[in-house]
């Protein structure tokens, strides 16, 4: 920070002496002679008038003090009407970004497409990004990258997400493109620091969790914060079309633990969201109960620890203490059988034997007294031919 | 079968009170909460069908269908409890229990029954007050009752009871509730509804269970021996009344058999105890002939 703040003091002295030196050779107000005037640019056909120069503007951005020939360092020799297109500007002559990388995605972008400095930054008109005025002011970021990024498929996203809403409301800082992916250096960032720039405390209780032990040794399909909490169009866990909305987390974490290929890959128990779908927290969930247990409720959301882990809220010692977060007066009762169960031999034998006992009660019944019914309208079908047989013979 | 269509000429039909006004409010209270009980409950057993989607979106969710369930309950509930002295306390229900009671007979009727069906007998099981099939809806219902009642409770109280017994236990139950409302939801749409909606002689509904009544042809086929019975005590009255002298006050009054009732059909005229029992040995005649 210091190493920057030193960088960018030291740039500064040294292209204000340049302007100052330079104030006796060319002095701006030569140059506005000529850039002052509205049809400057339109002359140019197919141009933007960009050869038209506000001059309060200029004054009041952040290069305000400086002169054209700092910038337009080619011009500087010219003669007054000079013929020759000024060159582009090379910004990086006074601000030396050490953090601009060529690894960058935007150094990806094919040559001639890829973005340069004025086009996010402006032109003549640059302003310090805390200046609302600025299209690097935090709340002209995104319409800034939509230049480009407008049919993209990370804008529109962005815009229903709660990181835009919250912006928009201005009541706190959300997330803008430039606080994941950064400002110059716009790179595929490892997400979780990005997250964790912000969400300190989620990413601490993360860390601890199964899912980022995966993920540190090295197995990919372990979660991490945008694999539940998507990318652009993250929601409120309180917004009905969030995946992480209280209906939607069985489905959410079914993704993997449903998915029978994971399941055999990472030993994960076969049958976790089943069960919990035929629980009356699952059926209650499923018909608008938010309030019951979903995944989440019992195993923690961000720190999931495995069962086996006695700091686990799972852990059978401790089922108890979570079933209590909403069962009043949740004893070691609450922990005596299984609890992702279904009425199989292999879950629970007395569940098994209830439920096929009352299986075989219901067919044995059924069946005998259907088998009542059928020889009963079979004896009167039976009785009414014979009545007309005996009709006919009379 | 043949006396079933003779009994519809004869004149003056006599009705036999079936069920006493007590019952048959027992009775409407019982298949209501039952029936708002099955439709509230079927969709949490069936969760997952789009008809269960539908009624849940229709009703505005399993927090209301919840609470729709649970005054049904309270209503099944009061009606089993109500029922439980109704039989101890009163004379009507005593009599009525006593009746019900499964007999050696019974097992002897469902044989016969058998044997009619496959043309080994020539004739059905002739039964008293109560058929075998009737007191099987009876004591269906007992056993349903109990299970459903023990069950739904614990579910229903679920962290109370939980103090003291394991989760296992509240598993079974659940599983034991679910179960058993699909078979008593079988029995009452399949066996009890053959037997008093879509029995051929019944179709489309017995009134049975508004009136309290049946008639004289329904009481000599489905119940001869329940009829014979009453004709014979009537007599046996009105000889009584006739040695003692007093047969006109007798004739005004029913109190020798409760269960009992006359009525003149649609002109409002009341034909005496008399002349019906006088009619009774040539209808029987003629049923069972």
């Amino acid at each position: 920070m210091l190493k920057r703040g030193l960088t960018a003091f030291l740039a500064i002295l040294f292209c204000h002496t340049r302007g100052l030196m330079a104030l006796g050779a060319v002095d701006n107000s030569r140059c506005l002679m000529c850039h002052t005037a509205p049809t400057l640019g339109k002359a140019a056909k197919s141009q933007p008038p960009v050869l038209y120069v506000d001059p309060d503007k200029f004054a009041s951005s952040a290069h305000g003090a400086m002169a054209c020939i700092d910038c337009h360092v080619d011009l500087a020799n010219q003669p007054l009407v000079h013929k020759r297109q000024a060159a582009t500007v090379q910004c990086a002559g006074c601000h030396v970004m050490p953090g601009l990388s060529p690894d960058g995605v935007h150094s990806g972008v094919p040559v001639g497409k890829q973005p340069r400095c004025k086009d996010c930054h402006g032109t003549h008109y640059v302003r310090k990004k805390v200046e609302p005025g600025s299209p690097v002011n935090r709340s002209n970021v995104e319409s800034t990258c939509a230049i480009c990024h407008r049919d993209g498929p990370e804008i529109r996203p962005y815009l229903a997400s709660v990181h835009a809403r919250v912006q928009a409301g201005s009541r706190l800082p959300a997330a803008v493109c430039t606080d994941c992916h950064r400002a110059h250096d716009v790179a595929a960032t490892e997400i979780i620091f990005a997250c964790s720039k912000c969400h300190r405390e989620e990413f601490q209780l993360y860390s601890a969790s199964v899912h980022a032990s995966g993920r540190s040794a090295g197995y990919t399909d372990a979660p991490t914060c945008t694999d539940c909490h998507g990318t652009h169009d993250i929601r409120s866990r309180k917004s009905t079309d969030s995946a992480t909305y209280p209906v939607n987390v069985p489905d959410l974490c079914g993704e993997c633990h449903g998915d029978p290929v994971l399941q055999q890959r990472y030993g994960l128990p076969s049958d976790t969201v089943i069960t919990f779908r035929h629980s009356y927290h699952g059926v209650a969930l499923e018909h608008g109960d938010t309030s019951v247990a979903t995944c989440t409720s019992c195993h923690q959301a961000h720190d999931i620890l495995a069962p086996e882990n006695p700091l686990s809220t799972v852990n059978r010692k401790n089922l108890p203490d979570t079933c209590g977060k909403c069962h009043f007066g949740a004893n070691e009762n609450y922990a005596k059988g299984k609890v992702h169960v279904l009425a199989r031999r292999e879950d629970s034998l007395a569940l098994y034997y209830t439920a096929s006992g009352f299986k075989w009660l219901t067919i044995g019944t059924m069946a005998m007294l259907i088998g009542h019914i059928i020889l009963d309208l079979w004896a009167r079908v039976r009785n009414r031919i014979c009545q007309r047989k005996r009709g006919e013979g009379a | 079968m043949n006396h079933i269509r003779e009994g519809k000429e004869i004149s003056g039909q006599r009705e036999f009170v079936r069920l006493s006004l007590s019952l048959r409010i027992q009775h409407m209270a019982l298949f209501s909460s039952v029936l708002v009980l099955i439709v509230t409950g079927l969709p949490q057993k069936y969760a997952y069908t789009s008809v269960s989607q539908l009624f849940f979106r229709i009703v505005g969710g399993v927090v209301v269908s919840g609470i729709i369930h649970r005054v049904a309950a309270g209503v099944l509930i009061g009606v089993g409890v109500y029922h439980m002295f109704y039989v101890v306390l009163t004379r009507e229900g005593r009599s009525l229990f006593r009746d019900l009671l499964p007999t050696l007979k019974d097992f002897g009727d469902v044989g016969r029954n058998v044997l009619y069906f496959f043309g080994f007998a020539k004739e059905r099981a002739r039964f008293g007050r109560f058929s075998y099939l009737e007191k099987f809806d009876y004591w269906a219902v007992y056993w349903g009752m109990v299970i459903m009642i023990c069950s739904g409770l614990m579910l229903w109280f679920h962290e109370h009871v939980l103090q003291v017994i394991p989760k296992l236990w509240l598993d079974i139950a659940r599983e034991a509730h679910s179960d058993e409302a699909l078979l008593a939801t079988l029995a009452i749409f399949i066996w009890h509804f053959y037997n008093v909606h879509f029995n051929p002689s019944r179709f489309p509904m017995s009134m049975t269970w508004w009136t309290g009544k049946i008639s004289e042809e329904e009481m000599m086929r489905d119940h001869p021996l329940e009829y014979q019975r009453i004709i014979a005590e009537e007599s046996q009255t009105v000889k009584k009344h006739v040695s003692q002298g007093s047969m006109l006050e007798g004739a005004d009054t029913n109190e020798s058999s409760y269960n009992q009732e006359e009525k003149g059909t649609g002109k409002g005229e009341v034909s005496p105890d008399v002349s019906s029992s006088a009619d009774a040995p040539q209808i029987i005649d003629g049923a069972t002939g």
